[in-house]
């Protein structure tokens, strides 16, 4: 997103670049100033090259080699932008639609009131690359690196994939285990803090270790034990032999289809299975899960 | 070097255009015995130019300075003499309070206060403008009791 704000080396980018910020700061003082100062004409700049950069990562750059003038490719990229807005709106609502209702404070002012809040405060003209609220809901991956829209965006995406796999279980049973998360963790629904995906697949995949015919999410502490004798003296290879093949059972069994979501799976397991290892080797696998 | 400093040495803001615009004011001083010639008016955008860096500010032209020397063009206590020493000094006391009321009064707002307070209570003293005048305001408009200023 910066390959931009770093080509300003360049004298006759600078200067296109220039009278676009020129009129901007027209528009932002509203020509009741002439005057302001330099964070708050960077943050306008920043504003300028992240909607520029949002239509490049959409249509290319091959536009700014064809000659074209960047007033043109922004006056496009300011159309796109609104249009961008409008579809990652969708995406939200989309998304409160099929949302897993969960007991939780943190999760629930994310989706009910800084979305919104969101999609309310943020200013695509002045102020596009700034995120304007705060999401404290954590994701398993979040996409850290972005900001503004693209983040929201991002955000979404990878929430809904997420969210994909929780409606796989009964609400009843993921607020059971939310319940133990809060008994365990002397903490309550008001500052609970939890990734619902990582809490869901940690029970499950042991769940699935367990070899119960139909897997659920709640795991006895003898089922722990037992899984433990078993995956004892297993070494590195075997582990992972085990769980891509116990991942695509699960896949089977739910009837994934969504590649992110598969992708997902995998990519958790991997990231899991340092600590799973850890914990099976400590006896301490009831720690792991919930 | 800061990456818009960079844009906006680049001829965006044009030093020809704002001495002529500069130049162009004498039209209105000269009856009141004030004139700039081309090195005041260039001695002027420099001076202007490190006031902008001091206050880690920028201007998109030179219309604040040119609106301060057409309301500022009829006071009785401004002298050919000093009249390029009192528009600079006017213009440090501008971005001055620009700065400390972090961009929320207009452009016009404040040269009217500037012009009321240095004909009016300061009786043309620079001093008292920039240090207790200037004090007295930001702290009211703060508080949003500027119009008793």
């Amino acid at each position: 997103m910066n390959e931009l704000y770093y080509k300003l080396d360049n004298e006759s980018f600078n200067q296109e670049v220039g009278l676009l910020l020129l009129e901007n700061i027209k528009k932002y003082t509203a020509g009741e100033s002439a005057t302001l100062t330099v964070e708050r004409s960077e943050e306008l700049l920043r504003a300028i090259l992240y909607t520029l950069n949002v239509y490049f990562d959409h249509y290319g750059v091959a536009m700014l080699s064809e000659g074209h003038l960047l007033s043109e490719i922004y006056t496009r990229s300011k159309v796109h932008m609104k249009s961008y807005i409008e579809e990652v709106q969708a995406l939200y609502f989309k998304i409160e639609a099929k949302r897993m209702p969960v007991n939780n404070q943190l999760y629930r002012e994310t989706f009910e009131m800084a979305l919104p809040e969101f999609f309310k405060k943020y200013n695509p003209e002045f102020d596009a690359q700034n995120t304007v609220t705060a999401i404290d809901y954590p994701l398993l991956f979040d996409p850290m690196q972005s900001s503004g829209i693209v983040y929201i965006h991002e955000y979404l995406e990878k929430f809904e994939v997420e969210n994909e796999f929780c409606c796989f279980f009964y609400v009843l049973d993921i607020n059971k285990l939310i319940n133990r998360f809060y008994s365990k963790y002397q903490c309550t629904a008001f500052d609970g803090y939890f990734n619902l995906f990582e809490l869901v697949f940690r029970n499950y995949f042991i769940s699935c270790l367990s070899g119960g015919a139909v897997p659920d999410l709640l795991v006895t502490p003898d089922q722990c034990v037992e899984i433990e004798e078993k995956l004892l003296n297993l070494d590195v290879k075997a582990y992972i032999d085990l769980s891509q093949k116990l991942v695509s059972g699960m896949i089977e069994v739910l009837g994934i289809k969504n590649c992110r979501l598969i992708k997902l799976l995998y990519d958790y397991t991997d990231d899991m299975l340092p600590g799973l290892m850890n914990a099976v080797e400590n006896r301490h696998l009831n720690n792991f899960i919930l | 070097m800061n990456k818009i400093m960079k844009i906006w040495q680049t001829p965006i803001e044009n030093q020809k255009e704002n001495v002529d615009m500069l130049m162009r004011t004498n039209e209105i001083t000269q009856p009141y015995g004030l004139t700039l010639t081309r090195e005041m008016a260039l001695a002027l955008l420099e001076d202007r130019n490190e006031i902008l860096e001091k206050y880690g500010r920028i201007e998109i032209d030179c219309s604040i300075m040119e609106k301060i020397i057409r309301q500022f063009c009829d006071s009785p206590h401004i002298q050919q003499e000093d009249y390029e020493e009192v528009i600079e000094t006017l213009v440090e006391i501008f971005h001055y309070m620009k700065s400390e009321l972090e961009d929320s009064i207009t452009d016009d707002d404040l040269i009217i206060f500037l012009k009321d307070s240095y004909d009016g209570i300061c009786e043309g003293s620079l001093d008292l403008l920039g240090e207790r005048e200037a004090y007295k305001f930001i702290e009211k408009y703060r508080r949003g009791h500027w119009y008793e200023v």
